[in-house]
């Protein structure tokens, strides 16, 4: 595909680049909301940090249906949050993930960061970099790690029946990167997420984020997705840029682990080879 | 099951998000999803009317 086509005035337009402002969009709409949390008057005005969380939603939405009120820290604006979440991936798989999640995106920060400070620059359309970081775990390792957040996904859904806060509230990474109001544990989380970040590429959404888990069910179902073609000669270019380590990309297009970040279309070189296409029932 | 495909154009893609995105979050504050003052323990009618109606297939069944 060539998603480097031209606009009217000449300049090539990018989707990788389209994404990165949509991600540093989301991550400074997370900051403002966890500043203003923190600055002196503020903190009486809205939802509180937790009132934006977009797992919030999931992890009061059994209590709420079955005791009839949110969990403590939660609010009814998770549920708009989420259901913004869910609206994404009816209709383009877990592209909350990829484009609009700020965890998400600062992931890809840190692993840009890393890639340039051990020795190598971001991958070149085609060539993988020679950076030493981030890791690619063993298959060994990898696959079975990949289950681990549906087992958190069921774990705390189990679990916001029988608590009064939401379950992952003192370890969510979310608010550790973007409350400013951390707690010892928080810190504790803050720093694995940036290790785990730093060593391997995108390792919250890989290995451990329940929202994931719940979102990569719609990449089976949703409308807008990438379709390959015969066109396709395995080249692997797709398989080099994939920030969630998915093999044989042009295989694998509708795979749960796909954040649906359209890096693989972008770099294609053979035109027809992935397209955007909306399925019609 | 055949599915006719139609193609669209990648330059879209961010704006068919963004707009789902607004779009469903629009549709949350309408269906009563506002930001709440207070710690927690709010109620919805929306909730509310959905455990009644759950409660009252329960109950049929």
């Amino acid at each position: 595909m060539t998603a480097a086509t031209k606009n009217n005035k000449g300049k090539p337009y990018s989707l990788a680049r389209s994404r990165r402002i949509i991600q540093r969009l989301a991550v400074v709409g997370a900051f403002t909301i966890g500043l203003r949390h923190i600055l002196p008057g503020e903190s009486g005005v809205g939802g509180s940090f937790d009132a934006f969380c977009v797992f919030g939603g999931v992890e009061t939405f059994l209590p709420c249906l079955f005791k009839g009120s949110t969990l403590k820290a939660t609010n009814l604006l998770n549920f708009t949050m989420l259901l913004g979440a869910l609206g994404v991936s009816l209709v383009a798989g877990r592209a909350f993930c990829g484009w609009l999640c700020p965890l998400g995106a600062v992931q890809d920060m840190f692993a840009g960061w890393v890639r340039r400070l051990s020795g190598g620059e971001n991958h070149i359309r085609g060539k993988r970099s020679q950076a030493r970081f981030p890791l690619t775990l063993p298959p060994a390792a990898d696959k079975p790690l990949r289950y681990a957040k549906y087992l958190v996904l069921v774990v705390i859904l189990i679990a916001s029946l029988y608590t009064v806060y939401p379950p992952l509230h003192e370890f969510c990474p979310m608010r550790a990167v973007f409350s400013l109001n951390l707690t010892p544990l928080l810190w504790a989380v803050l720093v694995l997420f940036i290790v785990g970040a730093l060593l391997v590429e995108r390792f919250w959404c890989k290995y451990f984020c329940p929202l994931g888990a719940l979102l990569a069910i719609f990449n089976k179902i949703s409308p807008v997705r990438i379709v390959s073609s015969d066109h396709c000669n395995n080249c692997g270019r797709c398989d080099i840029e994939c920030s969630m380590a998915i093999e044989d990309v042009p295989l694998n297009l509708n795979n749960p682990e796909c954040v649906r970040c359209m890096e693989c279309l972008e770099t294609c070189a053979r035109d027809g080879s992935l397209e955007l296409k909306v399925l019609k029932p | 099951m055949v599915h006719k495909i139609m193609k669209i154009n990648p330059r879209y893609y961010p704006v068919i998000l963004l707009i789902t995105f607004v779009l469903f979050v629009l549709l949350g504050i309408l269906l009563g999803f506002r930001p709440q003052h207070g710690n927690g323990n709010h109620e919805s009618y929306m909730l509310m009317f959905t455990q009644y109606a759950i409660n009252g297939l329960g109950a049929i069944v």
